[in-house]
């Protein structure tokens, strides 16, 4: 089963995207922070990372580029509310493999985490 | 519209957190007022952020609107465009209370989308005011990163020249980024000889265009190209055409120079997990096959057949046994992982423990790199988040109450891991007031979780575990930390998954002890066979005590059950069946018992024979049978006959729940 780290300051948002993703068949975990973000993947196997750009502390690009430090092979949607270029080229440079705007469509995400773990659509 | 339609649990828990965050949003404000700092804006800008994300999701437009737009003002204040002024201030409080009424209404049923136009409208100019300065350049983006020179239009053998044409789907948000990302993947395959728009019309911010067009010189073939570009979403249309060229060499991309020089500079693979879980499987199958040739080989050799080829065949087996052995222990090493990666959050964890209940702690650490199989070190983490917690909460007095007792005032905890053959063995120390027993026993009595008489009957190891049932907790006032009771139990039931036990040595006034011994592995065990009605069962070792036989006079009934007395102790004594409700198998002559620990205590199982002792690998009885309580699973013999793997944990739970054992751990 792939597993899934949802990172996200928000409860509220994490269990939009929880909900959206329950039935689909992946583990779910979720992180409040960039930094707890980082420690979850260090204790337990991800698949792919819903990353949310602001953050307290460390904001969603420095835990992207952490991230793409240490855990190379783990795939990153980036999630945002600001449909913001600047951020989102920075984002595809660093190396996010997609990027999804608030709010979030229940379909897009299904069909971008899907397509990100290389699963056929369903 | 609603983005996503929303249960009356989740409305309570948007608001819950919305009022979290109205609050937050006030201090940062207040803060603002008093000093302006870089790290205030930037919270400030975080919470309009979230509430803005939050709102937007389940379509409350106007909360969105206005969070929008106060995080346009902070944007323009982190970027020196805007300097904070009263007059923003105030703004920021009126929209505080504005916010505010929408949560009120939000609660009680009565939002619609109010209007907030003159806010809006005055916290827009604000950001006008911002944007009439000059705008300072797109940071983070060097020029000429990606793109090389065009001039290498000279195609190497084996090259090809492409013409990729991108479109975007309608509702693309960003198209430019879409782009780049193409940009990117292309890059990957070959040179990128040419695109419109340029990347640096792409950073920039190229307005309004329908195609991306790039010219790719590429090893890699026309699929493989569109099947690159399968990775960016949002695009209607990619086509790949490829341009013609003199010395079209197609068998050429695979032995390209490029390739091999990629294959050599890539030391590390990633394995996926399912992969290792079938590696290990087969690993298991060899060494059931080792078990069944050597024991084919003894049989062979006991029999004094096979001459020459009978001790050949046996040295043989002998070293495939040494193999499979290191086999074994090679992948099993690559499954290892360091308790350093839980351990490491304590520190941090233990300080801020301390500080909230205002004693002062030295916490030492030792053995972070012990390894221990991925599995288990991720059962681990509540276990000893609780009993640190508890160490931290019940274990370490108050500095006062130290000093009293002629200690010093600051505490000390010890966590220290260490292999012990087969197992971890980690150690939770503490120079704390220890358990007082008499109290644990009042409280339990108290909460109702034994009686007044079994706290009487009950021994100093029994009522020391008490602790470790649900619902148990001696604190005399709960605080959020622990003494919630609910947490400890954590530690019983995630040890017990794990196949692990735990031993405390308390003493009152000194300190208190935990020791967690843990195996390095679920999927290999050293078990003790026996034989039940006809029937193969592998008991690990893990729990066995020792094996006794006992004549049949040593067996007696106590309250219509058998007990048996081993060195002047009664333990109670049950069999296989018992939880069939199979009678009591009473014979005549010698009885055949095992003794396991059951969490403290020891109780007697009783078989028809021993067998040996011998490895075996765990399997799971697979989906069709699923879960079976007092079995952990199977194992296949060296004859190739089917033991069950004996749960002594699960099964003795069953068992003691018609007929009371001491239920220790």
């Amino acid at each position: 089963m792939k597993s899934i780290l949802i990172v996200d300051d928000a409860l509220f948002q994490r269990h939009l995207v929880k909900e959206i993703l329950q039935d689909q068949g992946f583990e779910l975990r979720e992180a409040a922070s960039g930094e707890e973000a980082l420690e979850k993947l260090k204790i337990s196997e991800t698949d792919l990372v819903l990353l949310d750009i602001t953050l307290p502390g460390k904001n969603g690009l420095e835990t992207l580029e952490e991230i793409r430090r240490t855990h190379p092979f783990v795939k990153v949607i980036m999630v945002t509310a600001q449909a913001q270029k600047g951020i989102m080229l920075q984002a595809v440079k660093l190396g996010a493999e997609d990027y999804l705007i608030k709010p979030i469509k229940p379909d897009r995400l299904i069909q971008t985490v899907r397509k990100v773990l290389e699963l056929k659509e369903n | 519209m609603l983005g996503f339609s929303i249960s009356k649990e989740e409305l309570k828990v948007f608001l819950e957190e919305l009022e979290e965050l109205l609050q937050g949003f006030e201090l940062q404000i207040l803060n603002l007022e008093k000093q302006v700092t870089p790290e205030g804006v930037q919270e400030l800008f975080r919470i309009a952020h979230t509430i803005k994300g939050s709102a937007a999701s389940i379509g409350y437009d106007s909360i969105a609107k206005l969070t929008h737009t106060v995080e346009s003002v902070l944007d323009s204040v982190r970027q020196g465009k805007l300097q904070v002024n009263r007059e923003m201030i105030e703004l920021f409080f009126s929209s505080l209370d504005l916010l505010r009424q929408f949560k009120d209404g939000i609660a009680s049923g009565k939002y619609a989308n109010p209007d907030i136009s003159g806010l809006h409208h005055s916290l827009e100019s604000l950001v006008k005011k911002g944007g009439e300065k000059k705008e300072p350049a797109l940071k983070g983006t060097s020029k000429g990163q990606f793109s090389k020179s065009a001039d290498s239009s000279l195609l190497a053998p084996g090259e090809n020249l492409y013409e990729v044409v991108i479109r975007f789907a309608a509702d693309c948000e960003l198209p430019s980024v879409r782009a780049f990302q193409a940009h990117l993947e292309l890059e990957k395959l070959g040179e990128v000889l040419q695109s419109f728009p340029t990347l640096e019309e792409l950073k920039a911010g190229a307005g309004e265009f329908s195609e991306f067009l790039v010219s790719l010189k590429s090893r890699k073939d026309s699929d493989s190209i569109l099947r690159s570009l399968k990775s960016v979403s949002e695009l209607s249309e990619a086509k790949v055409v490829k341009m013609a060229h003199p010395e079209q060499k197609e068998g050429d991309s695979l032995h390209g120079p490029d390739l091999k020089q990629e294959l050599k500079t890539a030391r590390t693979i990633r394995v996926n997990v399912d992969v290792f879980e079938n590696l290990m499987n087969l690993v298991g199958e060899i060494v059931i096959d080792k078990t069944r040739l050597i024991s084919l080989g003894t049989e062979l050799a006991s029999r004094g057949e096979g001459g020459v080829y009978g001790e050949e065949i046996l040295e043989t087996t002998q070293h495939l046994d040494k193999m499979t052995s290191e086999l074994q222990e090679q992948i099993m090493k690559a499954r290892l992982v360091p308790i350093d990666l839980i351990f490491k959050k304590f520190p941090r964890m233990v300080r801020d423990l301390s500080a909230r209940s205002g004693k002062t702690i030295e916490f030492e650490m030792f053995g972070e790199d012990t390894q221990l199989d991925r599995a288990i070190v991720e059962e681990m983490i509540d276990p000893l988040i609780h009993l640190l917690r508890n160490a931290v909460d019940h274990g370490i007095e108050p500095p006062e109450i130290r000093q009293n007792r002629g200690k010093p005032a600051f505490g000390r905890i010890k966590l220290s891991a260490y292999q012990e053959e087969n197992h971890v063995v980690i150690q939770l120390q503490d120079d704390g007031g220890g358990i007082d027993v008499e109290k644990v026993k009042h409280r339990a009595v108290e909460k109702g979780i034994i009686t007044k008489e079994e706290s009487k009957s009950m021994s100093y190891q029994e009522a020391l575990y008490l602790i470790f049932l649900p619902g148990f907790s001696t604190a005399e006032k709960v605080t959020d930390l622990s003494g919630r009771g609910v947490g400890m139990d954590i530690v019983k039931a995630n040890l017990q998954k794990i196949g692990g036990t735990l031993d405390i040595k308390t003493e009152v006034g000194i300190g208190t002890t935990f020791t967690v011994k843990i195996p390095l592995t679920l999927a290999i065990v050293q078990a003790l066979m026996v034989l039940h009605h006809h029937t193969v069962f592998a008991i690990p070792l893990g729990v066995v005590r020792e094996i006794v036989k006992l004549q049949e006079d040593k067996i007696q009934t106590l309250g219509g059950k058998q007990v048996f007395v081993l060195r002047g102790e009664v333990l109670p004594l049950t069999w296989i069946g018992e939880f069939y409700d199979e009678p009591f198998p009473e014979h005549k002559g010698v009885y055949n018992i095992v003794v396991v620990s059951y969490g403290e205590s020891l109780v007697g199982v009783l078989v028809d024979e021993f067998l040996n002792k011998q490895e075996v690998v765990i399997k799971t009885m697979g989906s069709l049978i699923g879960d079976v309580s007092g079995v952990a699973g199977a194992t296949i013999l060296g004859d190739g006959t089917v033991a069950l793997i004996f749960d002594v944990q699960s099964f003795l739970n069953l068992v003691s729940r018609s007929r009371r054992f001491s239920q220790a751990a």
